[in-house]
């Protein structure tokens, strides 16, 4: 393939990283999550935006969190687990039964997808199936998974 | 003539660039002013971290 082939053909996913991402997204997750085998897997962010007007300087600051997110159809249920993009550890986990939060929908705007566990406050979750940015974001490909995960939570966990 | 335009633009293209510098300046300034402050107020929660099993970490 030509220098033009390979520009207009954009970026290659590195499939071996991928896999390998993968597994300690498993290790992760079975570690802190009882049963963890009974979840699916996906790699999700939230962006949290800060806007600010210091007088002479305005703007917004965003900050991005990544997160790996457990479904499982049967008693639906999402189980979110803070990490870091290179998933060297993972915080607490948080299960978010559908039959215990307040509501869970697409928001179209921003297409997120917003779980609101209490009144108190709320998840913002950003799907994807591949990004390149590997600072920022979990190197993984899932486009299936993604679609899966957007399946479920639109049909079967949503409450609206 | 061309010089005088030559120099007028060096010279707002060194405002434009000395604007930004304060502006970036001013901003990490106050934001970390802000920061400290609201660590300050409401220390941020300890979290429980759990690292990758060794096996997985290669």
């Amino acid at each position: 393939m030509g220098l033009f082939g390979k520009l207009f053909k954009g970026p290659e996913i590195d499939q071996a990283k991928s896999q390998a991402n993968k597994e300690k997204m498993r290790a992760l997750f079975n570690q802190v999550v009882e049963n963890g085998d009974q979840y699916r897997l996906l790699a999700c962010y939230t962006e949290d935006v800060r806007r600010f007007n210091y007088g002479l300087v305005h703007g917004s600051k965003t900050s991005i969190a990544s997160l790996i997110v457990g479904w499982r159809e049967d008693d639906p249920t999402v189980v979110l687990v803070p990490t870091v993009p290179d998933l060297s550890g993972c915080g607490d986990p948080e299960v978010l039964r559908k039959a215990d939060i307040l509501k869970a929908y697409h928001e179209k705007m921003m297409d997120s997808l917003v779980i609101y566990p209490d009144q108190k406050g709320y998840t913002a979750l950003k799907t994807f199936s591949w990004l390149e940015d590997e600072k920022l974001y979990i190197y993984v490909d899932q486009e299936q998974e993604e679609k899966d995960f957007r399946d479920f939570f639109l049909h079967t966990y949503a409450t609206k | 003539m061309t010089m005088d335009w030559l120099l007028f633009a060096g010279g707002v293209l060194v405002l434009l660039t000395v604007i930004l510098a304060v502006g970036h300046l001013w901003f990490h300034l106050v934001d970390g002013i802000l920061e400290r402050i609201k660590r300050r107020l409401f220390p941020p929660k300890p979290v429980n971290w759990h690292t990758l099993p060794e096996d997985e970490d290669e």
